[in-house]
């Protein structure tokens, strides 16, 4: 069985709708549409995830161990469809691992003289 | 969202049972506010996509813990050991998916390029749209088709709607790249003319910002003048090039394929300067280019980010009114109508020409579904008592399904393979014999990937459709009686061959039509062009100070004057040994006369009717001498005819009958209409073709030279004893012996000038006789195999029949007869289609020359004889197997 730090290396760079959705259930679970909705609004619109996208990502991220479904009751006025997911510990080293490889990118850029600006 | 629900099925199972509510939830949250159209769309679009994502994910999965992997490959080999158990069956469905994907491939991307993309050279952009001005008056007619300066401007100002405007017009004109002068085509363009179209330049900056406003002396030369002159070295910018003796610097070339926009239409410009150049340049060219008052640019625009091409037209609409509005005196009436810029120059003889292609594709594409679909119907069906087997064996209806998927999957995907290494060499093989052509035809991922799904689809569809259905019937009765079906079958495969043919027939027809003009062309009067004729194209350069030293009525640019010199060279060249006649004219042959009626001048009955593809050519006397064309009736337009204020005027036959059917037309009326004013004529003469001009000549008027309000010094044809080209250095020596300051080009015998059109059309025609061979290739293959199939399926028949007494060359007759009246009954189904692709020919369309329908009617026998020949061949087989033996047959 790897280590820790090497499970957490072997997923990354994470694809962009991984990423984004374990920011999403950072702050607090959330069902499938909440997720989708979080996104939209955090990027402006510029990243509107379909179900099937959200799904599968989710699929996967369950398997990995990076999100796992809450199964905790729901209030009844809720949607009986609704699943609700949480961030594990192993989900939040990865997400951690993957903002650091960013911030380690946009430094090495900045050192370069590169900046938003001069695009 | 029932149909997102059933979309569904198309997961892998557990992710499908996972997750289905939720994802019909988040869906439905998701596309709440959207009509039920878009939603059945982002259904598609959704589903689709990530149903073979996650389909790839299992697979990656599985092979992760090597388990999935192997059930497929399973699958795999067997649906390979399938298609090796019946060799000639899957090679030929395999052989029918490749040519109908090529083909369609092929024609796909003709569509593409001509249809869709911009005109070669210009980078494929969707935004790139073509405003087409109209003014028409309350009378109808219409008064101008081009924008001034001013309008550009304005409509570049509508910033919500255009990201840019640009506009261009062009003249011939003398042009000295070093070799002393030539006539080429010179076009005036606004600055941002090249910025807008992303031509990326071969090299040098291009035009400056700026440019409209300073006039600066630039210019930007083609590929070709680069090449020719200046070997293609870098040092050529900055280097001068004089156009009508003013030196211009060279600022840029442009990359090779670029030849402007609409060059079929307004000829391949070799130069392009800023607008500012043209007073330079053409100083005596009407109005200031950048008066309010000057109409002549074409114009072309970049649409801004979010304006669909629906919007454009509404919103076009309101700038035109609004202008009409502001500028009363010369927008009244103004419409501007926007078009996508493509290759193809609306409601060009070429629309025509790509319907027809269109059809040819759409039947090709039906010929391919309906040829692979009854092979593997008739292949399932043959398996029944197979899948029965394996039913009874244990196998789960969906195992079995599952695999007979596998099998269709493998030999699309086969066919498309064979299409794709297929296709690249025979691009290959068209470039070297048709390289006008094909220049374009490079493989585009795009339309192939079309073909091949559709093929692909048509194939897993009907692949998969008997599976259900022999996956379904009850499994004893099928054991025991695997015969039962024969007559259902024979039924739905009589079907398959009667749509077959009733497509094949049309693209056959047309195939046929081709090889005829093929041979009409290449047999053709056009080849007895005499090489004693031989035309030029002149411009005269002098600036006007030489003008006043050298010419004694100073620089006055009256025609009078010019006359009276061209005068004096026509009869100058006509003393130069060998030559017999020289003539002038508004423009070359009458084939290629670029001077329409229409827009300033018209020439009209006196009722004012016209017909309005007639045509006009201004010319001085000895014209149809010199080019061999007949007076019919009447005389010809002589020297006394030719002087200012003639009305004097001879029309070819096409005109006079389609003005004058079934009466004489000498001494009768024709009206030039010029702006407001009115000049009646009188027709002298009627003229008939040139013998080796074999196309039927459009309807023309040919009046004086004199009485032509300008181009009356466009184009010279002089007519010699023996072979022209040897005389052409006397000639261009005589005529600058009279006038120095002449830039003489486009010499060209009238031999050459046909051999090269002829040329031109034998390898379009070719281009489409090799497609028209592929499909008839492919009807055929389909046609026998679905007919050959069905009879020896029938094999067991047969041996009942035998068995009853039947004699076998009754048998053999009986299925032969089935197989003609089946065939028959397609050609008739046919028939309105082939119709419709015979008119769209005969629509002018490849410049089609024949007539004879005969070559139509061979296209039945043929078909008639392979469905006969596919009949007749496994009957006789069937017949002369042992009863016994046939009986057992399945």
């Amino acid at each position: 069985m790897p280590s820790a730090p090497d499970r957490v290396t072997a997923l990354l760079p994470l694809p962009p709708a991984t990423f984004h959705i374990l920011l999403a259930l950072i702050d607090q679970d959330r069902h499938g549409y909440a997720i989708i909705q979080d996104v939209e609004e955090r990027t402006r619109g510029e990243l509107r995830m379909s179900a099937g996208t959200l799904y599968r990502s989710i699929a996967r991220m369950v398997e990995q161990g990076l999100i796992a479904e809450v199964t905790k009751r729901r209030a009844d006025s809720d949607d009986a469809r609704r699943r609700y997911y949480r961030l594990t510990s192993f989900g939040d080293a990865v997400a951690r691992g993957e903002m650091r490889r960013l911030s380690d990118l946009v430094r090495l850029a900045r050192q370069r003289g590169l900046t938003p600006e001069s695009i | 969202m029932r149909l997102y629900r059933a979309l569904l099925y198309l997961y892998p199972r557990r992710f499908r049972e996972e997750y289905a509510d939720e994802l019909c939830h988040a869906f439905g949250e998701r596309t709440r506010t959207r009509s039920s159209l878009r939603r059945a769309w982002a259904a598609f679009a959704d589903v689709v996509p990530n149903a073979i994502g996650a389909h790839w994910d299992v697979l990656r999965h599985g092979a992760a813990a090597g388990t999935t992997w192997s059930a497929y490959g399973s699958d795999i080999r067997f649906a390979f050991r399938q298609i090796a158990a019946a060799p000639l069956l899957s090679g030929v469905i395999i052989a029918v998916l490749a040519l109908g994907i090529g083909i369609n491939a092929g024609l796909l991307t003709v569509i593409d390029i001509y249809a869709w993309q911009p005109a070669p050279g210009i980078p494929r952009d969707r935004s790139l749209t073509r405003l087409l001005p109209m003014a028409k008056q309350q009378s109808g007619r219409i008064t101008r088709t081009a924008l001034s300066y001013p309008e550009v401007l304005d409509l570049r100002a509508q910033h919500d709607v255009f990201a840019d405007v640009a506009g261009w017009t062009a003249n011939t004109l003398a042009v000295d790249a070093g070799a002393g002068a030539e006539t080429m085509l010179v076009s005036y363009t606004t600055g941002n003319f090249f910025r807008l179209l992303r031509v990326p330049l071969a090299a040098g900056p291009g035009f400056p910002d700026d440019v409209d406003r300073t006039g600066a002396p630039i210019a930007i030369i083609t590929y070709s003048i680069w090449q020719k002159y200046f070997g293609g070295s870098l040092e050529a910018i900055g280097k001068t090039i004089r156009v009508m003796d003013q030196p211009l610097t060279i600022v840029g070339v442009t990359p090779p394929l670029f030849a402007g926009i609409d060059a079929q239409n307004f000829g391949q410009p070799a130069i392009w300067v800023p607008l500012g150049v043209r007073a330079l340049v053409k100083p005596d060219a009407d109005g200031d280019a950048f008066a309010r008052s000057t109409t002549v640019l074409v114009s072309i625009a970049r649409l801004a980010p979010r304006v669909s091409a629906g919007d454009v037209e509404r919103r076009v609409a309101t700038i035109a009114a609004q202008l009409a509005q502001s500028e009363p005196t010369t927008h009244t009436g103004l419409l501007i109508r926007a078009e996508r810029l493509t290759g193809l120059r609306p409601s060009s003889d070429r629309t025509e020409l790509l319907a027809a292609v269109f059809l040819v594709a759409t039947l090709i594409i039906v010929i391919t579904c309906t040829n692979v679909s009854a092979l593997l119907l008739g292949r399932a069906a043959a398996r029944r008592r197979e899948i029965a087997i394996r039913l009874a064996l244990g196998a789960t209806r969906r195992r079995v399904i599952r695999q007979l998927l596998t099998e269709s999957l493998v030999l699309a995907a086969c066919g498309a393979s064979l299409a794709l290494a297929l296709y690249i060499p025979s691009i290959k093989v068209a470039y070297a014999v048709m390289p006008d052509i094909v220049y374009g035809l490079a493989p585009q991922p795009s339309t192939f990937a079309f073909a091949a799904l559709f093929a692909g689809i048509a194939t897993i569809v009907f692949g998969v459709a008997p599976a259900f259905h022999a996956t379904s019937a009850d499994i004893g009765e099928t054991m025991k009686n695997s015969g039962g079906g024969a007559i259902h079958r024979s039924r739905l495969q009589a079907l398959f061959v009667v749509a077959q043919l009733a497509c094949s027939q049309p693209v056959l027809v047309v195939t046929s039509l081709v090889l005829a003009d093929i041979r009409a062309k290449v047999n053709n009067e056009a080849s007895r062009a005499p090489a004693s004729v031989v035309t030029m194209s002149w411009v005269l350069h002098r600036s006007e100070t030489v003008n006043a030293t050298s010419a004694p009525s100073g620089h006055s640019r009256s025609p009078e004057m010019d006359l009276r010199e061209l005068e004096s060279i026509r009869q100058r060249v006509k003393l130069v040994h060998g030559v017999v006649r020289a003539a002038v004219s508004s423009a070359g042959v009458p084939r290629e006369t670029v001077v329409r009626i229409k827009g300033k001048e018209t020439f009209e009955l006196p009722s004012g009717t016209s017909p309005s593809d007639l045509r006009s050519l201004y010319v001085t006397a000895d014209y149809f001498d010199a080019l061999g064309m007949p007076v019919l009736r009447g005389r010809a337009i002589g020297v006394d005819d030719d002087r200012p204020g003639s009305v004097a005027v001879v029309v070819n036959k096409a005109a006079a009958d389609a003005l004058w059917p079934e009466e004489n037309p000498i001494g009768k009326s024709l009206i030039r209409r010029n702006d407001d004013r009115e000049q009646p004529l009188e027709v002298i003469g009627v003229v008939g073709q040139a013998p080796y001009e074999v196309p039927p000549a459009d309807a023309m008027v040919f009046a004086p030279l004199s009485t032509a309000r300008s181009g009356w010094n466009a184009a010279f044809t002089a007519s010699t004893a023996a072979g022209a080209r040897t005389l052409v250095p006397q000639i261009r020596a005589a005529v600058r012996e009279i006038e120095p300051y002449i830039a003489i080009g486009d010499v060209t015998t009238l031999a050459e000038k046909y051999a090269r059109q002829r040329h031109e059309a034998v390898q379009s025609n070719l281009a489409a006789f090799a497609i028209g061979v592929a499909a008839l290739f492919l009807a055929s293959l389909g046609l026998y195999a679905i007919i050959a199939h069905a009879v020896a399926e029938r094999t067991r028949e047969i041996g009942v029949r035998l068995a009853m007494g039947a004699s076998p060359a009754r048998v053999v007759a009986h299925f032969f007869r089935d197989g003609i009246r089946v065939s028959a009954f397609g050609l008739a189904i046919g028939l309105p289609t082939t119709v419709i692709a015979i008119r769209l020919i005969k629509a002018g369309l490849l410049g089609f020359t024949v007539h004879d329908v005969a070559a139509v009617l061979l296209v039945v026998p043929v078909l008639i004889a392979v469905a006969a020949l596919a009949s007749w061949l496994p009957a006789r087989r069937a017949a002369r197997v042992d009863p016994l033996i046939a009986l057992r047959a399945e």
